[in-house]
């Protein structure tokens, strides 16, 4: 007789149950990109016009020459730029007599002044106009020093050191200049 | 990217007042504003000043002492106004009173005369001197004009005497015959 | 008479048999397993890109914040979780610029609020007063089990002193988290 021990074995299938590990979180990124482009904006000023009134004396030892004008000053208020490195310029074009006609032997009819950007930088924008007592001349232009930071700012024109050429007497009549501000990134020479 | 921004840039006219117009810039980088300066000057004529000693013409005795007629060779020296001006276009005119015996105020005797006329002339202003006789009806030659401003001289000078009435009256005496002449700058607007 | 000994190896999930089969023998085998609970993002990865984030034009409010931009963004991801207590949480984190703000007047981070929802649950975030690189998530909301999208959207974005936006560009994130567990 023949006998026979049978071992089975049973054998088990060992499945952990682990406790929740960080790896078995998920995490997913959903990005946001835009961008700001670089922009510079002037403030509106309280007046486009800067009108220096009657520019002669009418009495005295200067009759019919410049008078002693004062200063003019307009504000552009909350001017900024958003950017690094921009710069203020100002350009400036003398006043000439509305009247087109020659000035006469002993007269002008150009009047000469500085115009002055200040508030933005440490160095100020001037342009000091230079015609002849006929107004020939170009309009002139300054520019002040680099702004290296974005800023917000109230720019400051300022209208000074009034000047006839020769100090000839003025021709009467309405006369007419302008000045122009702008504010621009650094211009960069061409290599 | 580009961003279209709306920045004022108004335009500045010579000659114009025109309102300023805002225009659009294609780069928001750059921002500009432009001001118009205006200013005026009166028309204004000034007489300048009178140089060449005070404002008398002195004539000294009038008359020839042997005959009692008026001296054919009267003569004052011109007085001059330097600096005159008118800063726009203008006329000059120029206007006289006779010299008149001043003392003796009764109409003078047959014979005689209480005044001399002359001829005032200011000249420099315009191409034809303005000029005033004392002893004329009309001086249409008095006013003179010019279109463009001027900045100079005029020199005053006073001539052709001659007794009021006729020459072959005598000037009676008086110490002090007085006249005048008035020069006026007139400014067109 | 020989004697046959078995030893059998119980080293595997198979079952030992002896060599020759016995006559008329039963025998049991249990099978049993667990399944962790997991979550997993399918899709995890998306971008919102937007144009110019600054307002145009020259009034006082000329190169600020332009939310209008943002809010309303949504991007879709996908993902599963498989245990029941599965939670969901969105960090969301401001859009910062490539040039530094030098004062009060500008701005160079752009504040997001999100939601992400997923299985009807809706979790939400936003990055205001947070500080940068220690950003922290919003509250948990229990998504349970799915399988399906996770709909991302920016609900909100502002800036931190209502200033002028400085030029360059900005990038942030809102990042979502599936947890198997609380």
């Amino acid at each position: 007789m023949k006998t026979m021990s049978l071992i089975v074995a049973t054998a088990l299938l060992v499945g952990a149950a682990p406790a929740a590990l960080a790896q078995d979180s998920d995490s997913a990124k959903v990005s946001v990109t835009g961008q700001v482009a670089k922009l510079c904006v002037l403030g509106t000023p309280s007046n486009a016009v800067i009108d220096l009134g009657q520019m002669v004396d009418t009495s005295g030892a200067r009759v019919g020459k410049r008078a002693a004008i004062g200063n003019k000053s307009v504000t552009l208020p909350g001017s900024f730029c958003n950017f690094a490195n921009s710069v203020v310029t100002v350009n400036a074009t003398a006043l000439t007599a509305d009247d087109a006609t020659p000035a006469q032997s002993g007269f002008a009819r150009a009047v000469n002044f500085t115009a002055t950007a200040s508030n933005w930088a440490s160095t100020n924008a001037v342009a000091t106009t230079t015609v002849d007592r006929q107004g020939a001349g170009a309009a002139t232009t300054g520019s002040g020093s680099v702004q290296s930071l974005p800023k917000l700012a109230d720019i400051g024109l300022t209208l000074s050191g009034y000047d006839v050429p020769g100090d000839l007497l003025l021709v009467s009549g309405g006369y007419t200049g302008s000045v122009t501000v702008t504010l621009a990134p650094e211009a960069v020479p061409a290599p | 990217m580009i961003r279209k921004s709306s920045l004022a840039l108004a335009l500045a006219l010579l000659g114009s007042t025109a309102a300023q117009a805002q225009t659009e810039t294609a780069a928001s980088n750059t921002a500009s504003r432009a001001f118009q300066v205006t200013g005026n000057v009166p028309v204004i004529c000034a007489g300048g000043a009178l140089s060449g000693g005070d404002s008398t013409f002195a004539l000294g005795v009038l008359v020839n002492t042997t005959t009692g007629l008026l001296r054919t060779d009267l003569s004052a020296p011109d007085k001059v106004l330097t600096g005159a001006f008118c800063s726009a276009l203008s006329t000059i005119s120029v206007a006289a009173t006779r010299m008149t015996a001043q003392n003796v105020t009764t109409a003078a005797p047959a014979g005689f005369s209480n005044s001399v006329d002359f001829t005032a002339t200011a000249s420099g202003w315009t191409t034809t001197p303005a000029s005033v006789n004392t002893a004329a009806s009309t001086n249409p030659a008095a006013t003179q004009s010019r279109t463009t401003p001027f900045s100079g001289n005029i020199t005053v000078g006073l001539s052709n005497f001659a007794t009021t009435g006729g020459t072959t009256l005598r000037p009676v005496a008086d110490t002090s015959y007085l006249g005048s002449v008035t020069v006026t700058l007139t400014a067109a607007n | 008479m020989k004697k046959l000994v078995l030893a059998a190896l119980a080293a595997s999930a198979a079952i030992s048999t002896p060599a020759f089969a016995a006559a008329n023998d039963t025998g049991t085998v249990g099978v049993s397993g667990t399944v962790a609970g997991r979550c997993l993002f399918t899709t995890n990865s998306q971008t919102i890109t937007v144009g110019e984030l600054a307002k145009s034009g020259s009034d006082a409010n000329a190169g600020k914040l332009d939310s209008s931009v943002l809010v309303n963004q949504t991007k879709t991801l996908v993902g599963w979780c498989n245990k029941t207590a599965s939670t969901m949480t969105v960090t969301a984190k401001p859009m910062l610029g490539t040039t530094a703000a030098p004062n009060t007047s500008f701005d160079s981070r752009i504040d997001l609020t999100a939601s992400a929802v997923a299985n009807s649950q809706t979790a939400t975030d936003g990055s205001a007063g947070e500080t940068v690189n220690s950003y922290t998530a919003g509250s948990p909301a229990t998504v349970g089990i799915f399988s399906g999208n996770v709909v991302v959207t920016l609900t909100g974005a502002s800036t931190p002193n209502n200033g002028i936006l400085t030029e360059g560009t900005y990038t942030g994130s809102v990042d979502v988290t599936l947890a198997p567990a609380v």
